[in-house]
């Protein structure tokens, strides 16, 4: 250290946590299952680390090894294929925002990359380490489940796929055993439709979402599925069959069906009523969008 | 245990080797291994973007990437952006007076390069949306984004 380093290390906070450790930047998805298995249950796979280590600044994480797959080239980038989008674990969000597929076809999907944070975090943060954290108020998520997603799950022990809806158990709480990964999700095609991601924040920059819908219109009936509403992010299964019937539900009744989906909670940002309030005008905005994209696509 | 480990990133066009505990952010190694203290330590959760370099080119706050993720990357610093003279962005913020405080300047400038270098010419939704991720909080937001736009126009013309 340089003389007179030490002032300048309590100013510019030099580290992320009190706690040191050991920094792994593995080569193969091989080596990523080797080193967890090794160090089952303290170690941490870091993608883009922009919850990563606010969580081991905040002491909210303490992992002994930090595993780097930022750079592991065998799980990064986007591909279509048989009908499916495949998003690798260290695939960054603008990345995804400027996948000419992602635009044409996934349209929910690149509206809530967008409202991840600000452009400094999507140019970090991954989609899959957004899924990893299980916030409850994570924007991709309401996207994800329209498109029934899948999450490729692998270990030294081996590969498994296990759908969204299964893998998020709670508030920052997954599916994923101590010595698993997630490598990939992995998105279906709906082929004609029309989807949205409405967000309702305190302001238009970044914040998390007070309430956020995702819809997604076809034949057969709509899709909804809501973040910052329930401990996990969900689908609104009343709401659902409510807005698929042939008679179009009045306010009260939409209202009654997402009182039967949601339980929100009052924090910081905004009181259970408020939340409850808003979702159906966000369904309502985020259903119109999505009606009317589809009905451009049929035209 | 206070494991050094050697990293080797190129900073504004030169390859400097910093070596620094695992923990440590792409932050504190430019503020304290470089001697470069253009980019501001502030609120250390990607929130506030007083701390962004261009990583690849692309705007990112150093608070949130370790000093080892940036091994082998391509880091600009508001230090090196266009050379060692004011950038045409600088020349703009300091024409139409966009700095108060000046503690997010450096931030703002890092963003508003990013957004001329990809969008030469940037509506004002573009400059909005650019510097969501950079918080003013003297509030002087309009005279930024006037210097932005202008800084765009003296740029393509």
């Amino acid at each position: 250290m340089p003389d007179g380093s030490t002032e300048q290390r309590v100013l510019a906070g030099p580290a992320v946590g009190a706690a040191e450790f050991t920094y792994h930047r593995p080569g193969s998805p091989q080596e990523v299952d080797d080193l967890l298995a090794q160090h089952r249950g303290v170690a941490r796979v870091l993608a883009g680390g922009t919850d990563l280590l606010v969580q081991i600044r905040s002491a909210a994480r303490r992992p002994a090894h930090v595993i780097d797959i930022a750079d592991l080239s065998a799980v990064r980038g986007v591909s279509f294929d048989g009908g499916r989008l495949r998003v690798g674990a260290a695939t960054q969000l603008w990345e995804i925002e400027a996948h000419p597929v992602v635009r044409k076809r996934f349209a929910a999907l690149r509206e809530a990359v967008r409202c991840v944070g600000s452009l400094q975090i999507q140019n970090r943060a991954t989609l899959v380490g957004n899924v990893c954290n299980a916030s409850p108020a994570a924007d991709t998520g309401p996207a994800l489940l329209v498109y029934d997603a899948q999450v490729g799950v692998r270990s030294v022990r081996g590969n498994r796929e296990v759908g969204l809806a299964e893998f998020w158990l709670g508030p920052g709480q997954t599916a994923l055993e101590p010595d698993e990964w997630v490598e990939h999700v992995t998105l279906q095609d709906q082929g004609r439709h029309g989807s949205a991601y409405v967000k309702l924040g305190r302001t238009r920059g970044v914040d998390l979402a007070l309430v956020g819908v995702a819809a997604l219109a076809r034949r057969g009936g709509v899709r909804l599925a809501c973040a910052s509403l329930a401990p996990t992010i969900r689908r609104l299964a009343a709401v659902e069959d409510l807005l698929s019937g042939d008679e179009s539900p009045g306010e009260e009744q939409v209202a009654e069906a997402v009182g039967a989906d949601v339980s929100p909670i009052s924090d910081l940002r905004a009181s259970a009523r408020y939340r409850l309030a808003m979702t159906g005008v966000c369904i309502r905005r985020a259903n119109e969008t999505a009606g009317r994209r589809w009905e451009e696509r049929n035209a | 245990m206070r494991a050094t480990l050697v990293h080797r990133i190129t900073v504004n066009g030169v390859l400097r080797e910093v070596s620094v505990p695992p923990s440590t952010t792409l932050l504190a190694a430019l503020r304290e291994q470089c001697g470069l203290t253009g980019t501001k330590f502030n609120c250390e959760q990607g929130e506030c973007g007083a701390c962004t370099v261009l990583m690849d080119e692309l705007p990112v706050n150093t608070c949130l990437v370790l000093a080892a993720s940036a091994d082998g990357h391509d880091v600009v610093t508001v230090e090196g952006i266009d050379g060692p003279g004011p950038s045409v962005v600088q020349q703009a913020i300091m024409a139409t007076d966009a700095s108060q405080c000046g503690y997010c300047t450096p931030g703002m400038v890092v963003s508003a390069t990013a957004l001329i270098a990809r969008c030469p010419k940037p509506t004002r939704e573009d400059v909005d949306e650019a510097i969501s991720g950079n918080y003013c909080r003297c509030t002087g937001y309009e005279s930024i984004i006037t210097a932005i736009e202008q800084a765009a126009q003296a740029r393509s013309e």
